[in-house]
């Protein structure tokens, strides 16, 4: 193949490449371990060191924790407070260490971590029920001792809100005992004191139902229709009140804390519209007053219900999209004013929040690339489940190219290339100005005297080339490769006595004849 | 010997390339960025070590028209990197 195809075929191969290279400068980070685009290029050196002495005592810990929900619901049900409060210590103690566990052996993705998260849920419920039963027991003694009405009234109030609470508490306790029992016998745990505690909860829970303080009947009586309902339907809380004058103004309480006031009619009735708004799905309890008369307590329940949230995007401008939506219920009840999370690339979080007709609107400045957007409502506090819109693609074109950088490349293009000129010069210059700065050669010529014999041939040498730059005109200050090249003429003997001088050859005494000559201007 | 020199020039900077993308790969990321970097330092040094005192072949002048080149592009990585400290 001949040079010049070779050449063409190497500068294409060349640009090619560059070309190829070129498509990956935006992102120049082509592989790094840690970011993956695929599962084949996980590396296995990314996932962190597991040390098995960690791994083989999770069972065990799993087994002790199991065991100690058994000790504590035993030491809740005989009422020894004292031993409960400590055993409860040492289970909190064990959670946390497998927390840690957990967190250590990366175990996140696993049902280790669905035992981990029943496990915390479990922990914080015996905690409540042992809290309840201690305050259910006071209430109990206070009962006997307390005989004034509003004060009593006080405490009925308060124990009925126990014991609805401990039943929660039980509820939520035995619905997670199924899951809880599966994965601790997959993993070869012995559930059985876990299984035990359920019912020895039940037992607690029934036990407190029994205890009912005996009111006395209270004029003002009250009632909730429909008993059960979901988000934003309205339930109506009414009543009569026998002794009310009319126009009498009632408060209601849901959950002992003020819903609203009404007033009572000219039939001594009275009707309070409650909707269903951010309170938690379970039995919810209701009374009212009207000044120092206190109702009977009524209940009903808020049942869950399911979520769809909506996304949609729109560009505003070349960094900025506007993210919109709607949340409602399944039943297509806007939810209003509830908190929405928009999840930037799975990762960045950012909070919005709807507004009266259940639309949240939020404007995202975004860098340029390709980012996915989800809308997300977490449903803590609602008696909605919680649910999330699709993933949404979108191109955000980002901010033209800033020409700072290129300003920068250019300046620096055009120093680099003085520079590098500028270090080429010093070598041509000195050819260019030859015959300005030395007078021809042969205009300057003297014929010098000189003696070499009896001398060293290297100092022989060294005056026959003194006598020749002499001669010639040439500054003292020249070297021999200076004055070759001012002297082109006599280049040869310049050269062999650079080599004399530097190189340490020794002339011979034929050379040394020959140097003289043209020394001496006799050749 | 003096021919030969742009060919062993060449040799030098392939090793060093490779070497480079050993180390890359060794560390798991290979950056295009820090590639262009060192393959830019490696041919500064080579271009100083080749380049004669008294004679100027021409392709060194080649070489300097590929450092000027190479310098306004890691110019502009430069600044894009200055604009991006800026901007966090």
């Amino acid at each position: 193949m001949r040079p010049r195809a070779s050449h063409i075929i190497l500068a294409a191969a060349a640009v090619l490449l560059i070309l190829l290279l070129a498509g990956e400068a935006v992102d120049p980070v082509l592989y790094a371990a840690e970011n993956i685009s695929t599962a084949a290029h996980a590396d296995p050196s990314t996932i962190e060191k597991r040390s098995p002495g960690d791994a083989a005592s999770v069972v065990p810990l799993m087994d002790e924790l199991l065991g100690h929900t058994g000790t504590l619901a035993l030491t809740i049900k005989v009422k020894d407070y004292e031993s409960a409060e400590r055993d409860l210590a040492r289970y909190s103690e064990l959670s946390s260490q497998f927390d840690r566990l957990v967190v250590k052996l990366d175990l996140s993705e696993t049902d280790i971590a669905e035992f981990q998260k029943s496990n915390r849920q479990n922990q914080e419920a015996l905690a409540a029920l042992l809290n309840d039963s201690q305050r259910l027991d006071e209430l109990k003694s206070l009962e006997i001792e307390v005989l004034d009405g509003d004060q009593r009234m006080a405490v009925i109030y308060e124990g009925e809100a126990l014991r609805q609470k401990m039943r929660e508490t039980y509820t939520a306790y035995a619905k997670r005992e199924p899951e809880t029992t599966r994965i601790a016998t997959h993993y070869g745990a012995n559930a059985t004191p876990y299984q035990e505690s359920v019912e020895v909860i039940a037992e607690v829970a029934g036990a407190a139902e029994d205890w009912q303080a005996d009111a006395p009947r209270s004029p003002l009586n009250i009632s909730v229709t429909p008993r059960e309902g979901r988000y934003g339907e309205n339930l109506s809380i009414g009543g009569r009140y026998a002794d009310g004058v009319p126009g009498t103004p009632l408060t209601i309480y849901v959950d002992s804390r003020i819903a609203g006031n009404t007033t009572l009619d000219e039939n001594a009735a009275y009707a309070y519209p409650y909707r269903i708004g951010r309170i938690l799905a379970g039995p919810h309890l209701v009374y009212a007053t009207a000044g120092a008369i206190f109702s009977e307590v009524a209940t009903f329940d808020v049942l869950p219900a399911e979520t769809n949230i909506s996304l949609a995007i729109a560009e505003v401008n070349r960094t900025a999209v506007a993210c919109t939506g709607n949340l409602t219920t399944e039943d297509g009840r806007p939810v209003l004013e509830a908190p929405v999370i928009l999840r930037v690339d799975g990762e960045t979080l950012i909070s919005t929040e709807t507004d009266g007709n259940g639309t949240y609107a939020r404007t995202l400045v975004l860098t340029g690339g390709e980012h996915t957007i989800r809308a997300e409502f977490n449903a803590a506090g609602y008696p909605l489940n919680s649910s999330r819109s699709q993933v949404e693609t979108l191109q955000v074109r980002g901010e033209g190219l800033s020409p700072f950088p290129f300003i920068a490349a250019i300046a620096a293009a055009l120093g680099a290339g003085w520079y590098i000129r500028r270090r080429g010069l010093p070598e041509e210059h000195p050819v260019q100005e030859e015959p300005d700065i030395e007078p021809p050669p042969e205009i300057a010529e003297t014929v010098p005297s000189v003696e070499i014999e009896g001398l060293p041939p290297r100092e022989a040498a060294t005056l026959l080339f003194r006598a020749l730059r002499e001669r010639l005109g040439i500054p003292a200050s020249k070297t021999p490769r200076e004055c070759a090249r001012l002297a082109p003429d006599h280049a040869a003997f310049f050269e062999r006595y650079e080599r004399i001088r530097y190189a340490g050859e020794v002339p011979t005494e034929e050379e040394l004849r020959s140097m003289e000559r043209e020394a001496l201007g006799r050749g | 010997m003096a021919g030969a020199k742009k060919y062993y020039a060449a040799a030098v900077l392939v090793v060093w390339l490779i070497i480079v993308t050993f180390f890359m790969i060794l560390n798991r990321t290979l950056d295009l960025e820090v590639f262009f970097v060192l393959s830019l330092i490696g041919l500064l040094v080579v271009a100083v070590l080749i380049d004669g005192a008294f004679s100027r072949p021409r392709y060194m002048r080649y070489i300097g028209y590929l450092i000027v080149v190479e310098v306004a592009i890691f110019a502009y990585i430069v600044a894009e990197k200055i604009l991006e400290i800026i901007a966090a």
